[in-house]
């Protein structure tokens, strides 16, 4: 083995590949580690919790080991009606989202009111717990907007998943974490960016989203390819789940052009009433009322409450 | 056989074992793969076309599709053509044939067992990375570790006194695989998240690294990192032309073998098709053009342009030529040979030329923001087009794959000394 004639070539190589990974690792690295999460983030990581994708304790990504989200009304330890507020609910044996786990992660600011004000580090896995989005008197400096910071309300108020989950109505109950696993898993995100362009999109989409919006997010999943319109606030455009639900079993029964997949699979076996759903029926009466043969298409059957399809529709129209 | 030279000792093994191997793997995840991509095609041009099951939703299968011609297709290939290629430029043996039979097996094995669980919706959610890290390490450790290991050894072995050309690309190209994969991968071990992993996994498993952050341009990333990226993006012409002017001042004076001669016919268009390519690629990804394309079916064209068209001719080139040589045997039959040639020209010409317009028009209802569903609607002849495309391609891996493996049955052995060239057809 001799080298010697290839010592200015092998040099060279190792001066263009540190140089390269200095610039493309390295030096991004820097500006990415020193993002701010904006209170879109913080929601956006309390919602959907540690991971979407794969992970060991949701091998086939049925949803599971997710918070949920839970609109308060009334008060969980007195019972008193007070001003509704989004509470992150945790419970016990759920996998603490990455801001708590890696407070780092937070960026600078949020990460120091979030451990003193919020007490997030005291918030433990086994017990599980429910977390606040909160805003401090502090602005963040570039954006002069109030920073938000994550509160541990099992800590801060005594609130467990238990009493929040006791007091809240079913319909107060966005299983939206859950949903982001079926976004994954059904390929969503082939067809449909979460991810207005700068440049355009402002009108019809809305706005692109910011640095510190996808702390703590993982997998993104923002896309990279349009087959359908953006989804990123799609909850703002069209927040009936009246027109989800049909839109999901069949989209062309609300748009007759759509050329999105059928999702009527994600039903289950039964609706709400726990009756067995008869696709088969369905999908015929479906084809006559295309041919003509009848005027109107078969009803579409009311999803169970824990069935795939009510936590993707909670998934999506909780995307403001 | 497989059995008994996977555990026979190494000078047991033919010579060209592993390449054939490889060669025949490769050329059934083609068929695997356009076959998927043509399903996945009726499905967007005819959305009721096979609905209502899980496993046949089209986002179950598009991956499924996309990973089984990259790490199926064009790496099998890439790596036949590496263990036939490499020792033969060294005027040697390949280091191992049993180490290439072992690779070539785990390959096979570990693709089909990621792209079944991927089938069932067990991924990570990362495009290009989609496998769950579990079987990234596995990826690593089986395939892209001990091809490079195979390749290098062969390399320092060699009889000769430089190193050719091509085996300086392939030392190059199986040292960075493995860098590639693993820091495109590091999301998923540490658990990286928002920006970082979209950036990483974008930019570093995607290929390359320093012109990478163009394929996230309309993401807030730093601006720095954009315009750097842009720039060397432009500055990726420069080997390209200097390949593609390279290859084509090789055929000064032997043009006639673009029309006799079925391997040189598939490297030239592979080499005339890289001058679209580049010139898209170098410039598709600057701000001025990158807002009105980016998200849009012009991508989709140009990700074809790159693998089915540029990439599948060159490979292709090389299984054939290595396969006859190595095998011994003349092609069984050059009618089918030529009708592959055409159908996958005119086959992916179609789907090419029709996405590229239906790309167009996206940008165009992008831009100035008309109803969606209006682009969708626009856009349906084109996805028609591309559906027959798509097929067309299907095909004509249906019929090489028939060819290849009537050649390997009944094609005329070719005498020891001689090249495959020397032999006429006889078919």
């Amino acid at each position: 083995m001799n080298f010697r004639e290839y010592k200015i070539g092998s040099r060279m190589f190792g001066l263009a590949f540190g140089i390269s990974m200095s610039i493309t690792l390295l030096f991004p690295s820097f500006d990415l580690a020193a993002s701010v999460v904006s209170e879109v983030g913080l929601d956006k990581q309390l919602t959907i919790g540690w991971d979407s994708g794969w992970q060991i304790k949701d091998p086939w990504l049925d949803g599971l080991n997710k918070p949920l989200k839970v609109l308060v009304r009334k008060d969980p330890k007195s019972g008193e009606p007070m001003e509704p507020v989004y509470a992150y609910v945790y419970p016990a044996g759920t996998s603490l989202p990455n801001g708590v786990t890696h407070t780092a992660n937070l960026g600078k600011g949020v990460e120091e009111l979030s451990v003193k004000e919020g007490r997030i580090k005291e918030a433990k896995k086994e017990n599980g717990a429910v977390f606040l989005i909160r805003k401090s008197d502090q602005l963040l400096t570039f954006e002069d907007k109030p920073l938000s910071y994550m509160e541990n309300a099992t800590a801060t108020k005594g609130w467990t998943p238990d009493e929040v989950l006791k007091q809240a109505a079913d319909s107060d109950i966005l299983h939206a974490g859950a949903g982001k696993t079926m976004f994954v898993r059904e390929g969503c995100w082939w067809c449909h960016t979460l991810l207005p362009e700068q440049t355009q999109d402002w009108q019809v989409f809305g706005a692109p989203p910011m640095l510190g919006d996808f702390n703590g997010e993982s997998p993104t999943a923002f896309g990279s390819d349009r087959k359908g319109p953006d989804l990123l606030h799609v909850g703002s455009r069209n927040a009936s789940r009246e027109w989800m639900m049909l839109h999901f079993f069949n989209p062309r029964l609300v748009q007759p052009h759509s050329i999105m997949p059928r999702f009527d699979y994600l039903w289950g076996e039964v609706d709400a009433d726990g009756k067995k759903i008869d696709f088969k029926k369905w999908r015929s009466e479906y084809d006559e009322y295309r041919e003509g043969k009848i005027t109107t298409p078969p009803e579409v059957p009311m999803y169970a409450k824990n069935s795939e399809i009510r936590n993707l529709i909670d998934f999506v129209v909780n995307l403001k | 056989m497989i059995l008994k030279y996977l555990f026979g000792k190494n000078e047991a093994i033919p010579v060209g074992s592993a390449a054939i191997f490889f060669g025949f793997s490769s050329i059934l995840w083609f068929v695997i793969g356009t076959g998927l991509g043509s399903f996945n095609a009726a499905k967007l041009a005819f959305p009721d076309f096979v609905t209502g099951t899980e496993m046949f939703a089209f986002g179950h299968m598009r991956q499924v599709h996309v990973l089984a011609v990259i790490f199926g297709w064009i790496s099998m290939a890439f790596a036949m053509a590496m263990m036939y290629i490499t020792p033969i430029l060294g005027n040697t043996r390949l280091w191992s044939e049993k180490l290439g039979m072992w690779n070539c097996m785990m390959w096979n094995i570990c693709l089909a067992l990621g792209l079944t669980l991927m089938w069932m919706g067990v991924t990570s959610g990362r495009e290009y990375s989609d496998f769950p890290w579990p079987l990234d390490l596995a990826v690593a450790a089986f395939i892209s570790i001990p091809l490079a290991v195979n390749v290098w050894m062969t390399i320092i072995k060699r009889r000769t006194q430089g190193i050719y050309t091509t085996n300086w690309f392939f030392a190059a190209a199986t040292f960075m695989l493995i860098i590639v994969f693993l820091v495109g991968n590091l999301p998923e071990y540490f658990h990286l998240t928002g920006l970082t992993e979209a950036y990483m996994t974008w930019s570093i498993v995607v290929f390359y690294s320093t012109p990478a952050a163009h394929h996230l341009m309309s993401a807030p990333l730093p601006e720095w990192l954009k315009s750097f990226a842009s720039v060397e993006g432009v500055l990726i012409l420069v080997p390209a032309i200097a390949f593609v002017s390279n290859i084509l001042l090789t055929m000064q004076g032997k043009w006639n073998m673009f029309v006799e001669n079925l391997e040189v016919r598939f490297t030239v268009v592979g080499v005339l098709l890289a001058i679209p390519l580049n010139m898209q690629g170098g410039f598709q990804q600057t701000r001025s053009i990158n807002w009105y394309i980016h998200g849009t079916g012009w991508m989709v064209a140009h990700a074809h342009l790159a693998l089915l068209g540029f990439s599948t001719f060159l490979e292709a080139a090389a299984v054939y030529l290595g396969l006859q040589t190595l095998m011994k045997r003349k092609l069984y039959s050059l009618t089918l040979g030529n009708l592959h040639f055409w159908l996958l020209l005119i086959g992916f010409s179609t789907y090419w030329i029709s996405m590229t317009i239906a790309g167009l028009i996206q940008g165009a209802g992008k831009i100035y923001e008309v109803p969606y569903i209006d682009v969708v609607i626009a856009e349906h002849p084109y996805m028609i087009a591309r559906w027959l495309g798509g097929t067309m391609v299907f095909s004509s891996t249906l019929i090489w794959l028939y060819n290849m493996w009537m050649t390997a049955r009944e094609g005329t052995v070719i005498p020891a000394g001689r090249m495959p060239s020397e032999l006429a057809y006889e078919r």
